[in-house]
């Protein structure tokens, strides 16, 4: 039965001359499990905040949307600005405060969603303690209690790290398959709900496909912008003409490779690249906590960055990354080991450290202090070295370009005074593939003009694009100090899809594009 | 049975209410001295050491201070400069510190027992909406503080600012506080849309709590209005009032004065009586596992 119809929809922004959506036509039957793809300023949260009554823009709206008096619940991508109260029970009884419902009816139904959502342990904790990704599962309990027909999700992975995206996308699947809930989820990272969902939506201002998954993947690898969300194994997939199954997994892609290509060449040949023998940043025996009688959060770390490298730290959630790149940034001071920033002493610097070193934020919008790109980038001495052109969103207002124009503005702006070394704190965060494509190549193009860059990252797939040289931060130490092909190599489980579906198969190929260059040297197999 | 610090916070609050307000408008040492030691058993077990030095070093002061500035009275001690102090001015200096001292001591225990949820329970009760208020006030306080320390790193660290001169300093706050400004602007948008999306803006809200009132919680209050109405009671009749100008005048001993001494001996220890009766069962209890 039908839930939700949307017919003929075109929406305007009051200040804007275009429109965001055009002639967008669909519907939505009970149950269902819908993808919404789509490039970022494509308008899809124009679309999915449209079909949420009480919160949709105002603007020039032509064409229906038929909700059928349907209930439907909202989650946005930002953890900390949707929870509205202190404690987790006074956010999950807020909806029920709303509707002035009884008291011994919201604890039974707080009862039930802390139950069906795991949130027992936390109840009563501040909601401000809790992790990004238990901050997410607090706002989906906290629009699910009362029990709505359709669960809208705007990008709700795009802020966390990699385990908690796992975990928050197999809870809104067991959301969909055991309450019947449909679900209108819009995501970077589509890969695993591919295999699960019952339609995929892709837009880009109009509507381009609309219908099973399938022919959502066809449509997806002909249509070029959005080319980069796909999963690793169908960008490969649709480079060749193959008639089988689509591959979306590692597995299935591993099959596919193995099933259609031939292995005679086994590796590409690569220029060796001389390696620089002066180091930008030395770092020996460093040993940092933040309380007297915490734990050791760095135990020792050492690590060396060459100058003129791209290096890629890596590691889980909470194992010091940004901590490290604080203390290199002079912003934390370790209580024992040596510093050393291009030979010279970290304490030797008193006060200018930061004509050499600078270091990029996590959140770049804690930077911008101005109304319009234009006044921002005059911190910057002079921007026409920087290899990206601002010119058309010099007037727009620096939280209304995207998330990948933002890194990018950032960026000029950290390297405004000539500095040479960059500290990079997970640069990709919450941006779709294409934009973390475009910030890979910008660091390819820094490293060009002779800057060092040490990079934090959870991305093993952007590391594999850009970095010389990776290593891997835990329990305060940093192990597997390797060139980035052998780092990926080396590893099961910190490496890229490509990686694992090509092991054994084809050696040192790490992204798609080289998997792809390797599969055409070797051919088809023939049957 | 529980204590008196565990019932419904609105027992709660009324316990503090009425002693609060008896022993701040009370003359009477007795009842002062019996609140302020009340007040401390009530916080035995809390940075003991670190209030009492407070409070000592709190109380001498004031007793010192009302001498220096009030001469009435008719004892003279000695004189400084042609200054007299007095032995009533002394007496009734001491006796204010011992008002305002077990005031502050029965506010260290309020703040600890009385926590943000209910506080929160507490203006519920009063209207939803200012309870939603203090609870969002209450979450934002340390979001905005840690918005502001992350912002003015990010600054330094990217070299926009520069931490060195008052000059620079002052731009740096200046800048960090407008990226501040169109943040929280930002964010409360969001905020709003997730209030909205949830049904927020009907006029009958509600206000959830785990707390409920239950028989033994009016009990309490009941028991507390009681003990208060005696000494209340006395102390409006003047039969417990001191006087202390030009001379000390100590109140005639009467069965009013003795009743209302021991209701208010009985309303102060009466946290700490039910605290002490819940150890002795739990050691009863577990000495029979």
């Amino acid at each position: 039965m039908e839930i939700l119809t949307v017919k003929d929809l075109t929406f305007t922004y009051p200040t804007s001359s275009s429109a965001s959506l055009k002639n967008i036509s669909f519907s939505v039957n009970e149950g269902e499990f819908i993808v919404v793809c789509g490039r970022t300023g494509g308008g899809k949260t124009t679309l999915l905040k449209q079909l949420v009554p009480s919160i949709a823009p105002l603007g020039n709206r032509l064409g229906d949307i038929d909700t059928h008096k349907c209930k439907i619940a909202y989650v946005c991508q930002s953890p900390n600005e949707q929870i509205v109260c202190d404690k987790v029970y006074a956010e999950l009884a807020f909806a029920l405060e709303n509707q002035a419902m009884p008291r011994d009816q919201m604890i039974a139904k707080i009862a039930e969603a802390s139950g069906f959502f795991g949130l027992d342990d936390i109840l009563y904790s501040d909601c401000d303690s809790l992790s990004g990704g238990q901050k997410q599962i607090v706002a989906i309990a906290s629009a699910m209690i009362c029990r709505p027909d359709v669960l809208v999700l705007d990008e709700p992975t795009s802020r966390l790290d990699p385990i908690a995206k796992e975990k928050l996308l197999s809870l809104i699947k067991k959301i969909n398959r055991e309450l019947a809930c449909c679900v209108i989820i819009s995501e970077h990272y589509i890969e695993p709900l591919l295999e699960y969902a019952d339609k995929m939506l892709l837009l880009d201002k109009e509507l381009i496909y609309f219908g099973s998954v399938d022919g959502g993947l066809k449509a997806l690898s002909g249509y070029p912008p959005l080319k980069d969300a796909l999963p690793a194994s169908t960008r490969i997939y649709s480079e060749f003409n193959i008639d089988c199954k689509i591959p979306i997994t590692v597995k299935d892609g591993r099959n596919y490779i193995r099933k259609y290509f031939k292995n005679d060449v086994k590796y590409l040949s690569e220029d060796k690249k001389e390696e620089q023998k002066e180091s930008a940043i030395e770092i020996k025996n460093v040993y940092f906590r933040y309380t007297k009688n915490g734990k050791d959060i760095l135990n020792g770390a050492e690590l060396c960055v060459k100058k003129g490298q791209v290096f890629c730290l890596l590691g889980g959630n909470g194992s010091g990354k940004s901590t490290l790149l604080s203390i290199i940034a002079g912003a934390l001071r370790a209580y024992s080991g040596e510093i050393r920033i291009l030979g010279k002493r970290l304490k030797q610097y008193s006060g200018d450290l930061y004509k050499t070193v600078t270091l990029l934020p996590q959140d770049v919008l804690t930077v911008f202090s101005h109304d319009t790109v234009r006044q921002e980038l005059q911190v910057c001495k002079n921007i026409n070295e920087f290899p990206y052109d601002f010119t058309p969103i010099l007037d727009n207002h620096p939280y209304d370009i995207s998330g990948g124009q933002a890194q990018l503005l950032a960026l000029a702006m950290a390297t405004g005074n000539d500095q040479s070394i960059l500290l990079l704190d997970e640069p990709t965060k919450g941006l779709d593939k294409e934009s973390s494509l475009s910030i890979a190549d910008m660091i390819k193009k820094l490293k060009e003009s002779g800057k060092t860059v040490l990079c934090v990252t959870h991305d093993s797939e952007f590391a594999a694009m850009c970095a010389d040289r990776c290593a891997l931060l835990f329990s305060g130490e940093c192990t597997q100090n390797l060139p980035t092909a052998e780092f990926f190599r080396c590893n099961t489980f910190y490496t890229t899809p490509i990686s694992i579906m090509t092991r054994n198969y084809y050696e040192n190929v790490l992204t798609v594009e080289k998997c792809v260059e390797i599969m055409k040297i070797n051919g088809e197999k023939t049957v | 049975m529980r204590t008196v610090m565990q019932s419904n916070p609105l027992s709660v609050f009324s316990f503090y209410a009425i002693v609060v307000c008896i022993t701040a408008a009370s003359s009477s040492p007795v009842i002062q001295l019996l609140s302020l030691i009340g007040a401390v058993a009530c916080n035995f077990g809390y940075n003991t050491a670190k209030k009492a030095v407070f409070s000592i070093v709190l109380f001498v002061l004031m007793a010192i201070l009302n001498p220096l500035f009030n001469t009435s009275g008719a004892t003279a001690l000695f004189f400084i400069n042609d200054f007299a102090i007095t032995l009533e001015a002394v007496l009734y200096g001491v006796s204010a510190s011992l008002s305002i001292t077990a005031v502050i001591y029965w506010f260290f225990s309020f703040s600890r027992i009385m926590t943000g949820e209910k506080i929160i329970y507490l203006f519920g009760k009063l209207s939803p909406h200012i309870a939603l208020l203090i609870s969002s006030v209450i979450r934002f306080v340390p979001m905005f503080l840690r918005l502001y320390s992350q912002s003015r790193k990010a600054q330094i660290c990217m070299g926009i600012c520069k931490n060195d001169t008052v000059i620079n300093k002052l731009k740096c706050e200046i800048r960090v506080l407008s990226v501040m400004i169109t943040r929280c602007t930002e964010n409360g948008i969001i905020t709003a849309d997730s209030m909205e999306a949830r049904g927020y803006g009907n006029i009958n809200r509600t206000c959830f709590s785990f707390y409920k009132l239950r028989l033994y919680d009016i009990i309490y209050i009941i028991i507390y209005v009681l003990l208060a109405i005696v000494t209340v009671f006395a102390i409006a009749s003047g039969c417990i009032s001191f006087e202390y100008y030009p001379t000390i005048t100590v109140p005639k001993a009467s069965p009013l004065m003795y009743a209302s001494y021991i209701c208010w001996a009985a309303l102060v220890f009466l946290p700490t009586l039910t605290q002490a009766g819940k150890e002795i069962k739990w050691k009863y209890l577990l000495s029979r596992i």
